[in-house]
């Protein structure tokens, strides 16, 4: 039975190796090393760990993670509140059709980030942008929005449109599930719905809240193609990730070396949320197995 | 015994032949010397402007005529130079024909990507003898830095382009218009500008809100004087370069591009003439600092812009009737001068990868480009042919912006263009009596840009110290001394 699972999954196992692992290893191997096309002196000698000890004194590559953060930690707490409150208002929505409205309101998430970056692009154009020319006119904004500091602010505000209902659904879905049981002893027990929400609601979906989180966070903290088509890192480095930055190094300068070195660092900030994270959500699961085995059979401990 | 001697000296004797190729090495036809590639499919890749839309145009012709099938694929300009350097890198050999901006050629060289011509030149069996380079083009120096590297050949031109202005000949004639600059500055409105200080006036002078007048009408949007390329972009760079080496500064002191020179990009002219750049943003659309030069082109067939310093290879597009509305109202010049008249060197050349399996018949295919049917359909297609021969064609010579392009490469004169002629087509007089400060006479200073590997960041660097300083992130003298010193770290080591 063992050998026959096994048969099944070493395909898919050995096709997640090509495409996942060894471009990595290849990936860590280059960054080991001075490999850049568009330098005369490059040799593709090993170099030990000079890639990785220039970018973490890198002013460049420092300042990206700056602007990646700026954007990654307003851009996921408003799409976790906003998503949440439209969860809670779906779900206890009793007017017949409104749920029916769900797959409109997924549509920013379905499109593709290029066509949303192209879209904000079009929007914000200051000569027939649909917002772009009135926020001129109205002298909020002195040339254009993806010209001026408001940069940044605006691709946060896209992603949050681009966003948003994809936490609403995920969140609405837990909602759904969650059983009836509490909720009517709480009724009858007679707790407020502020009371309801705080000891039953929130502990309840807290999991796939964390879930969430740490979903939308590795995601934004990639964010590229949306920004890189509305300002290309720009103006000046306001709105250079640290993925633009990366995407420059690598096939804009063609310093393959040291590209490598930055996105394994990038990498590792990644894997770094995802511990925290996952460490978070263990924690919560431990307690609450903890709680079942303490309370579950007349609070003795097995 | 004999029949062996005879044979032994035939099979001798014939291999001498083909290994000096006496005897079968000769050009014959295109359709006959390229018999042995019939049936081999080609596939090039190139910037999607005009020009090489033009050359998918009459690709057929080649086709017929050798049995040869050419693809071509199109994208955008730093798409281009991504999608290549890959295929370089990789050793995929998917291209068999690559045109790559000038800028390249160094890191495409120096890589050892690409092959050198002369072999293919002087192989008699593969060069048609109407090939021939010497004379052959309409600027020696134009050739020199956009296909050889290092004194040897590595592309053949697909064209010569460069930056040069755009304007509305229409309003800067117009009498009221003329009567109202000199009311205002005291003394003729020029048309075109011919100084930088005659640029900023006109730039001034018709940057208009909605409702007032232009040219006898009241404007129904708001109108501007200019639109200069600010985005971060490689627009940028090229856009601002024609400013500094009009203010007489540089980026490295060079002599061609090749040159490793001493870098000079925070020199007083440099400062000057990024602040002088900068000024022109108050008279510019106020999208501009999102501009490439898709959005300056835009602005300008869109009818908001009264003058521009753009590729002379996109102006096809402005003269279109069917995707401008300023159609037959434009006219031509170049840069203005500050210091020098210039006008910066530019191209798109064809290189031979390495890697491709195909080399002689994409040979064949880049040689007949630059014969008469292809340059002449590239022409037509809103082209800067590199081929001196192309301009003798008549109907060529009337394409209303051909003459100032090619006076700016060449230094010849097909016509000249008075004020209150009813077209665009010619070189502005005043533009060509216009003595050039750094020479004293009135020639063309023709300016290369660095072509060495390094040059990718070195742009980078120029392009995003610009694009700061015109976003008023860093002041222009914190941004070129900011781009010096990385420009100089980055070349040191």
């Amino acid at each position: 039975m063992k050998t026959r699972v096994t048969n099944w999954i070493a395909p898919t196992m050995i096709i997640l190796f090509i495409v996942s692992l060894v471009p990595f290893f290849i990936a860590l191997n280059y960054s080991f090393r001075d490999i850049s096309y568009t330098s005369s002196g490059s040799t593709g000698q090993w170099i030990g760990l000079d890639n990785y000890r220039e970018a973490l004194f890198d002013p460049d590559f420092l300042h990206s993670l700056g602007i990646t953060f700026k954007f990654m930690i307003p851009a996921v707490l408003i799409e976790l509140i906003l998503g949440f409150l439209g969860a809670m208002l779906f779900a206890k929505s009793n007017i017949e059709g409104v749920k029916k409205l769900i797959p409109i309101i997924i549509i920013p998430t379905i499109i593709a980030p290029v066509v949303v970056g192209l879209i904000g692009n079009l929007a914000l154009n200051s000569e027939y942008g649909v917002l772009g020319v009135y926020l001129h006119k109205m002298g909020l904004v002195k040339t254009s929005v993806l010209g001026s500091s408001l940069a940044l602010p605006a691709i946060t505000l896209l992603d949050i449109w681009e966003w948003t209902p994809f936490v609403m659904v995920i969140l609405l879905a837990g909602l759904l599930s969650l059983p009836k049981d509490p909720y009517e002893a709480a009724a009858v027990d007679g707790a407020t719905p502020w009371q309801t929400f705080t000891n039953i609601t929130f502990p309840m979906i807290k999991p796939l809240f964390v879930i969430v989180v740490l979903l939308r966070s590795i995601e934004a903290f990639k964010i590229f193609d949306t920004a890189w088509i509305m300002t290309r890192g720009g103006p000046g480095q306001s709105t250079e990730t640290s993925n633009i930055y990366a995407y420059r190094l690598n096939f804009m300068h063609w310093r393959i070396g040291y590209g490598a070195a930055v996105v394994i660092l990038l990498y590792i900030v990644s894997w770094l949320l995802c511990v925290v994270f996952f460490r978070y959500l263990n924690r919560e699961q431990i307690k609450k197995e903890r709680e079942v085995i303490f309370y579950g059979d007349g609070g003795k401990e097995n | 015994m004999k029949k062996r001697i005879l044979i032994v000296s035939v099979i001798l004797l014939a291999s001498v032949c083909l290994f000096f190729n006496f005897g079968f090495a000769q050009w014959t036809s295109l359709e006959e010397n390229s018999k042995p590639f019939s049936g081999v499919t080609l596939r090039l890749i190139g910037e999607s402007l005009p020009p090489l839309e033009g050359l998918e145009k009459v690709k057929n012709i080649f086709e017929e005529k050798t049995g040869i099938k050419v693809i071509i694929e199109m994208y955008g300009h730093e798409e281009v130079i991504e999608k290549t350097t890959a295929d370089f890198i990789g050793n995929t050999g998917i291209y068999d024909v690559v045109l790559n901006p000038h800028r390249e050629i160094g890191k495409i060289v120096l890589n050892k990507w690409v092959l050198p011509l002369e072999g293919f030149y002087n192989n008699e069996d593969l060069r048609d003898p109407e090939l021939n380079f010497e004379g052959m083009f309409i600027n020696k120096q134009w050739f020199n830095e956009t296909c050889t590297y290092n004194d040897v050949i590595y592309a053949l031109p697909f064209h010569f382009i460069s930056m040069y202005m755009w304007y509305r000949y229409d309003l800067f004639e117009h009498p009221q218009e003329r009567a109202n600059f000199k009311e205002k500055y005291g003394y003729e409105l020029p048309s075109p500008p011919i100084t930088m200080e005659d640029y900023l006036n006109t730039a001034e002078f018709f940057t208009r809100k909605k409702g007032e007048e232009l040219a006898g009408e009241a404007l129904k949007e708001d109108f501007y004087g200019t639109a200069i390329q600010a985005a971060r972009h490689v627009a940028t760079w090229y856009g601002w370069l024609n400013f500094l080496y009009s203010f007489g500064g540089r980026e490295l002191l060079i002599d061609k591009g090749s040159d490793y020179g001493k870098v000079v990009v925070n020199s007083p002219e440099a400062i000057e003439s990024l602040e002088y750049y900068k000024k022109l943003l108050q008279y510019s659309p106020p999208g501009c600092l999102t501009y490439t030069w898709d959005e300056t082109q835009a602005s300008q067939q869109q009818s908001f812009v009264a003058q521009a310093i753009q590729w002379d290879d996109a102006t096809y597009a402005v003269e279109d009737p069917e995707q401008s509305l300023v159609a037959g109202k434009m006219a031509f010049s170049g840069t203005p001068i500050k210091e020098v008249k210039m006008t910066q060197i530019e191209g798109w050349s064809m290189f031979i990868p390495r890697s491709s399996k195909k080399q002689e018949a994409s040979w064949l295919f880049m040689q007949w480009c630059m014969g008469e049917d292809s340059q002449i359909a590239q022409m037509l297609n809103g082209g800067e042919s590199s081929v001196r021969k192309t301009y003798d064609n008549e109907q060529i010579k009337n394409i209303i912006y051909v003459p100032t392009a090619f006076y700016l490469k060449s230094g010849e004169l097909l016509k000249t263009r008075k004020v209150g002629d009813k077209t665009g087509l010619g070189v502005p007089e005043t533009f060509v009596n216009a003595i050039n400060p750094l020479t004293g006479d009135t020639t063309v200073s023709i300016i290369p840009k660095p072509t060495f590997p390094e040059q990718e960041w070195v742009v980078e660097k120029i392009e995003l110290a610009v694009n700061s300083a015109l976003t008023g992130e860093k002041t222009v003298k914190e941004a070129l001394d900011w781009c010096q010193k990385e420009i100089e770290k980055q070349l040191v080591k």
